[in-house]
This record gives structure tokens, C-alpha cells and sequence, in this order.
């Protein structure tokens, strides 16, 4: 199986996000329109296209969360105020959601935090620390 | 330059003093149509504002910073004034559409494309500096476009072809973006950037192919950096101004450029309450 595919797979495994074929194409760790994609490879700036979809161990990036995870079915969790705060700051909270190890998508009200890691009695945050820093330094 | 010399010269073209008045007056932002629709902005932001225009942009009321907003952490909106949004509202890009950005950072009326065009179709971004790339990376990113490429580079030089719409926001005295811009500029400014204004206009008119349409825009008002170079670019090659697709409050072009700049529009700050703007809309046609 093709890496795009073997994302495509998990993410609609672990989460219920299924992206049209039509729309999108992964082209190794990259996710960009069809169309971007056919006249990126065409003028040679491909590296350029689009943005990052994933890590190596094809956990979804931060971008892809933030920009897909509206879609997300499944493995979801609202954190109220305080909670929020913490997971921004990077913390870890304990939480029992019933889950075995998985990625969680976070969200605060209606709106998605970022992924975060639940081992089965803790959520880690798996926003980046830059990223921490714009909540805290701008929104908290 | 001091400040009674600039009104005396900006009195020639409009009433300096109610420019003066209104500048930097309100604070806007553009919802992002990629992320979320307008009426579900209105029912979950919390944000108090006014609409003005345009549908998707919106005057704050509060007094906040825009960028310190969980919206625009989460890309829903995106600080854009309302004059800067007219420009690819004007253009109108549609769906499935090339179109080329000749100088795209921060990337404003590149993501505003993008929104228009639905993320289909391709955008080509141009820039040149570094830093710069960096901003429009972080926005077309936080903002869910993925139709974009970037490149860094030479405007003038990148050579394409076929392209359906160009959007030509050329480097500029940016005399409309503020009250003290004038600090830093001397009328001799506009005649140097002219050349370049120019000349991007030239090649971005040439990445076009056959019917293709273009805007040209500038945040100033001097006719060297806005008529001439339009007028410059209608003499040199097959180009028609457009009539502008909506009605809104404007100037006309300069008279003494004839009749057919009556099409372009000059925006002074009194008049949207927003940034000083100058935009055209061009066609090319068959030669």
C-alpha cells in the first residue's frame, strides 16, 4: 500500500475523516488539492504545495488536525476552560475516557485544539511548542 | 517630506484633511470561507462586529488585538482591511481557475483567492524575500489553503503561461496604509518604483493567456504608481480596462487619463473607511 493510502487509511480508521479522492492527493508527507498537486509536479515547486500532513510515523500534523479535524467522527475530547489552558501550556491531564492508547482530537468549545495523546489515564498534548506559545502568549 | 507639503500635494488629487480624519479609524477582518461559513461564524464567534460591504468581512468593535483571538489562532478570520479585500473580490477568481499572485507575502488576497476558488484550481505565489515567505507560509497553513504553491524568486523573470487570472499588488509608496507614511517619501519614490511596477504589470500581463483578466493595485495615490502604469501597460500591449463589477463607494480614475478611466477605482480612506487604494481591472484580448 502507498504511503498517502496507508494516511488515508488511519485517519479514517482512527478518527472517521475520510477526504474525497477527488480533492486531495498525498504525495508522501505532503497534502494539497489535485489540482495543486498535477501543476506543482509540472513547474517543479511540489516542495512548495500544500502542507505537511503528517510525521514519519504518519501521526497527523498539527496543520492537518487544524484544518480537517472539523470532519473527525470518532476520538474526540472537549476539555472545559481550565483543562484547556492546561493542554495549551503543554501540561498533561488526567482523564478517563474509557479509551485504550490512541490519539485524541482535542477540542475547546467547538473549536480543535490539536491532537493529543490519551495512554489511558492521561492526555498528552501533541501541539507543538511553538504553537503553545502563541495560545499562551496571545489567546490565554 | 512635512506634513503641509504632502496635504498641499494630496489636495490635488482629493480632500487631504478628511483622508487625515479617517485614517486607521477601524480595524476589519475577513471571515474564512475554507474553514467556516458565514452563518456558523455568526452563531459560535463570540467577537463583536458590524458588517460592512462585503459579506465576508467584517468591522471589530471591540478593542482588541485581532491576532489574539482563539478565530484567528484557529483560522476562521483572517485581519485583511476592506479596501485590500476588494481586490480579489474584484478579480473574482472561480473555481478550478489558475491564477498567479505576483507578489503574494503575507498572502491576504492570495488566501482570499483561494477561499473564492473553494481550494480547487491552482494559485502561484510569488515573492522574494525570506522573512516574508515565512509570514505567508504560517497563513496559508493556519488557514487551510492547500491549492497554493510558493515560490521565491524574481517576479519579473518567472516566465509562464496560460494563466486565467493574475493578481498584480505591486511593492508600493504605501502612502494609503497610514497617517505617517508620508514621512518617508518624497515624490521622487514613485517615479523610481514605477519601473518595477511596470514591469511586473508587463509580465504578469504576458503569464496570462487570451481573455485572461488581471487587477492591478496599489495602497497609494500617486498617478506615476497607479495611471501611468496602467496607461503604460494599455499602450505597450493588447489590454482593456474593465468595468468594475460592483458598485461601491470610490473616485473615478484621473480625468486626464480620458474617459476610460472612469473604470478604475480610487479609494481614499473617507471613503470605506478603510485604507487608501488604488485598483484596475484588465483584459487581455485577442491580438
Amino acid at each position: 500500500m502507498k504511503r498517502e493510502e496507508l494516511f488515508a487509511k488511519k485517519i479514517k480508521d482512527q478518527f472517521g475523516i475520510v477526504i474525497e479522492d477527488k480533492l486531495f492527493y498525498f504525495k508522501g508527507v505532503r497534502v494539497a488539492s489535485n489540482e495543486a498537486y498535477k501543476n506543482g509536479v509540472k513547474e517543479r515547486v511540489l516542495s512548495s504545495t500544500g502542507f505537511l500532513a503528517c510525521d514519519s510515523w504518519l501521526v497527523p500534523s498539527h496543520s492537518f488536525i487544524q484544518t480537517y479535524g472539523h470532519l473527525a467522527k470518532k476520538n474526540i475530547k472537549k476539555l472545559k476552560e481550565q483543562e484547556a489552558k492546561a493542554f495549551a501550556r503543554g501540561e498533561s491531564i488526567k482523564v478517563n475516557l474509557g479509551l485504550d492508547k490512541k490519539y485524541i482530537i482535542v477540542k475547546y468549545k467547538d473549536y480543535i485544539l490539536g491532537l493529543g495523546f490519551y495512554n489511558g489515564k492521561i492526555l498528552k498534548s501533541r501541539v507543538p511548542p511553538k504553537k503553545r506559545r502563541e495560545i499562551i502568549n496571545n489567546i490565554l | 517630506m512635512d506634513k503641509k507639503e504632502f496635504l498641499d500635494w494630496l489636495n490635488s488629487y482629493t480632500d487631504a484633511e478628511k483622508c487625515f480624519a479617517y485614517f486607521n479609524k477601524a480595524s476589519y477582518f475577513r471571515i474564512n470561507e475554507l474553514k467556516i461559513n458565514i452563518e456558523e461564524f455568526k452563531k459560535r464567534s463570540i467577537l463583536n462586529y458590524k458588517d460592512t460591504i462585503l459579506e465576508e468581512v467584517k468591522e471589530l468593535e471591540d478593542k482588541i488585538a485581532i491576532g489574539k483571538t482563539w478565530e484567528y489562532f484557529l483560522g476562521l478570520i483572517h485581519p485583511q482591511s476592506l479596501s485590500s479585500a476588494l481586490v480579489a473580490k474584484i478579480l473574482a477568481p472561480k473555481e478550478h481557475e489558475k491564477v498567479i499572485d505576483m507578489a503574494a507575502a503575507p498572502g491576504s488576497k492570495l488566501t482570499h483567492a483561494s477561499a473564492l476558488m473553494r481550494n480547487t484550481g491552482y494559485i502561484y505565489g510569488i515573492d522574494f524575500k525570506d522573512q516574508k515567505i515565512a509570514s505567508l507560509f504560517g497563513n496559508i497553513t493556519r488557514l487551510g489553503v492547500v491549492n497554493t504553491s510558493i515560490v521565491k524568486g524574481d517576479s519579473v523573470k518567472i516566465k509562464l503561461k496560460d494563466y486565467d487570472k493574475a493578481i498584480v499588488d505591486v511593492p508600493c509608496t504605501s502612502l494609503g496604509s497610514g497617517p505617517s507614511a508620508y514621512l518617508r517619501w518624497d515624490p521622487s519614490h514613485s517615479k523610481k518604483i514605477s519601473t518595477l511596477q511596470k514591469k511586473m504589470l508587463l509580465r504578469a500581463f504576458d503569464n496570462l493567456k487570451e481573455g485572461g483578466i488581471l487587477t492591478y493595485s496599489t495602497c497609494t495615490y500617486s498617478e506615476e504608481e497607479n495611471e501611468q502604469v496602467v496607461k503604460y501597460l494599455l499602450e505597450n500591449r493588447d489590454a482593456k480596462l474593465l468595468d468594475l463589477p460592483f458598485e461601491f463607494p470610490r473616485d473615478k480614475g484621473l480625468k486626464e487619463y480620458g474617459k476610460e478611466f472612469s473604470k478604475v477605482a480610487r479609494i481614499y480612506p473617507y471613503h470605506l473607511n478603510s485604507e487608501g487604494f488604488f485598483i484596475a481591472k484588465i483584459k487581455k484580448v485577442s491580438s
